[in-house]
């Protein structure tokens, strides 16, 4: 009997700590974005700075999630990543699409390099001051880098979502 | 400001983290089965004598034969020079060399599950036993006596030196190798300069303390490999083939002074690789700013900063297992907590092989395709096809983000399982009185449900 007592006890512990746990944790993730700004809507603020010469307004990059075949494909407002001496300007940039659109960004960079977009395998020259665009199917899932392959600096983080 | 980039040493693709409602259900799921299971617990001990039977003799001689020995270290030994011969004259790209992918994930991540199906066959193919043996086997026809032992490793040394080599390893691996600033991260020629320095060091200690004492104890793959083999039912015994129940084989294996580090130390690193792409990434971040500003070298910061956060995880995790044991130890007829730790770090095996496939699962399904085609064909990277493979890719469409997302959660509530169910077989062996068992389970049952959340909060937070 005391032992069923203590089994219920316990029981009930364990449930309030899971959910203690829970909403800890949950709490943890809404504040976690300022320093790891993991999904596209969140990292607003850094396409705002002005520095940032991504000429993508906030608006029409969360337009960008969805209605994907619906725009023109010589609409400009695609991201556009800005590589400056080497580096990407305003960070390593997040670029989340989903399974089975295009996935569709341009670079430019101010000296010839060339990108490479791994688990693609998608190669593209650039040309030094001219803005290259790629477009391709996201064939499937999961989180890729996007990177120089001459001097093999990361540029941009992809993120294929289901 | 330079950031670290924090990616994968090798292998071109990262998990998308579990979204909350599957961190949630996982979570449920662990909570419901460790009840259900203690409520149906057993009353009697059943996994303490692994009741080992041997097989048909015949059936043993077909597998254990000299010839298949001869063969099976031929091949290992061939493959070592084949590791060493491609990091050495193959391409400076690490994704493209054989040597790299052939230790990092086809040797360590797949003699793990290799070791749970097929029992311990690491000791059939171990390169650096199958040349001790040829060695001691010719001194003993010159000579005729064995090899001599200068030097005798004391018992009380256990598996230390095991412990030591592989936190080596796995440091080469996490922090030395870690890719960033564009500098390749895993260089096979680093790779190659390490397996020969590793292979120069373990002729020389079993020279010196006798080349089965050093396996068991020193030589660090055989007994990480071992550890993971004593899951199976299948064990070669003094030459015969036999079957135990699963998971038995576990109930003797933590007596050696060194075992709890061991196993910690397995679940440590593996958290720590996860944690590092997510739950830590920004104090990461953050302690390799501060060193660059305190004008450290990019690399060098980088490096110290992962050294660090490695030892403040594994320090993390030895810190749950010891306070769990420690509670544990004011149960009514409790051994003291020391003692408690090797009666009951088995159990943390199956939680360390949950962890393992978590974390690493996808990683070896897409990057292991890469052995299998343009490596094998290409092992140098230098355009060569040898067998017509070297076109092949990696199918990424093999499994999608679900299936991946099941298989990580469905490996840690699994290993929770196995581990509660090692775990109260241990009790009841301890306490006799299932009761005082039970209460000395709850302890047991909180810090296996800790290690389970943790290995769900880091999946949630991306790896």
């Amino acid at each position: 009997m005391q032992s069923r007592l203590m089994r219920a006890a316990i029981a009930v512990v364990a449930v309030i700590a899971a959910v203690v746990l829970f909403v800890v944790l949950s709490e943890g993730d809404e504040t976690e974005p300022e320093q790891t700004p993991p999904a596209a809507e969140r990292q607003a603020p850094e396409a705002e700075e002005p520095e940032a010469e991504a000429e993508v307004p906030e608006a029409e990059q969360s337009e960008r999630e969805r209605p994907e075949r619906e725009r023109e494909p010589s609409e400009p407002a695609i991201p556009t990543i800005v590589v400056r001496d080497g580096e990407p300007v305003g960070g390593v940039e997040e670029l989340t699409f989903r399974s089975g659109d295009r996935i569709r960004f341009a670079i430019r960079s101010d000296v010839d390099e060339e990108v490479h977009v791994h688990g693609f395998d998608v190669y593209a020259d650039l040309e030094a001051g001219r803005k290259r665009e790629l477009d391709f199917p996201a064939a499937f899932e999961g989180v890729f880098e996007v990177e120089l392959h001459g001097s093999g600096v990361e540029i941009a983080t992809l993120t294929v979502r289901p | 400001m330079i950031a670290p980039l924090v990616a994968h040493a090798l292998g071109a693709r990262d998990d998308l983290p579990i979204p909350d409602w599957l961190f949630a259900w996982g979570a449920a799921v662990v909570l419901i089965v460790s009840f259900v299971g203690l409520s149906l617990a057993w009353h009697r001990a059943r996994l303490e004598g692994d009741g080992w039977r041997p097989v048909s003799p015949r059936l043993s001689r077909l597998v254990v034969n000299p010839a298949a020995e001869a063969l099976a270290g031929l091949i290992g030994v061939f493959l070592l020079g084949v590791v060493v011969w491609a990091a050495l004259n193959g391409t400076d790209d690490p994704n493209h060399n054989f040597a790299v992918t052939f230790v990092f994930v086809t040797v360590w991540l797949g003699m793990v599950a290799l070791s749970i199906a097929f029992g311990d066959l690491f000791r059939a193919f171990n390169p650096w036993r199958a040349i001790a043996r040829a060695v001691g086997g010719s001194f003993r026809l010159v000579a005729g006596q064995p090899a001599p032992t200068p030097l005798e490793l004391p018992d009380r040394v256990g598996r230390w030196p095991a412990v030591g080599a592989l936190a080596a390893f796995v440091w080469f691996y996490l922090v030395y190798g870690q890719a960033g600033f564009g500098a390749a991260g895993l260089d096979p020629h680093a790779v190659g300069v390490a397996t020969l320095v590793y292979t120069a060091y373990t002729f020389v200690a079993m020279a010196l303390f006798g080349a089965e004492r050093w396996l068991e104890r020193g030589e660090c793959f055989s007994v990480y490999f071992g550890m993971f083999a004593r899951i199976s039912p299948i064990e070669i015994r003094e030459g015969r083939l036999g079957l135990r129940r699963p998971l038995a084989g576990l109930s003797s294996w933590a007596t050696m002074p060194g075992s709890i580090a061991l196993v910690l130390l397995a679940i440590g690193t593996t958290t720590f690789d996860g944690a590092r792409e997510g739950a830590i990434q920004s104090q990461i971040t953050s302690v390799f700013d501060w060193m660059v500003d305190a004008g450290v070298g990019p690399l060098a910061a980088l490096r110290l900063t992962n050294s660090f956060f490695l030892v403040v995880v594994v320090a993390f995790v030895a810190g749950l297992f010891w306070a769990g044991l420690y509670g544990m130890h004011s149960v009514k007829g409790s051994p003291p907590t020391r003692r408690l730790g090797s009666l009951f770090a088995h159990a943390f095996v199956p939680i360390a092989l949950g962890y393992l496939v978590a974390h690493y699962f996808s990683f070896i399904i897409f990057q292991g395709q890469a052995q299998f085609t343009y490596l094998l064909s290409d092992p140098l990277g230098d355009g060569s096809d040898l067998f017509g493979t070297a076109s092949s890719g990696i199918d990424y469409t093999l499994i999608g983000t679900h299936g991946i997302w099941y298989v990580m959660v469905g490996s840690l509530v699994a290993g929770h399982v196995l581990a509660l169910a090692v775990a109260h077989d241990r009790a009841i062996s301890i306490y006799g009185d299932s009761q005082l068992a039970a209460r000395s389970q709850y302890w047991m049952l909180a810090l296996m449900v800790g290690f389970t959340s943790l290995g769900l909060f880091l999946l949630s937070q991306g790896n």
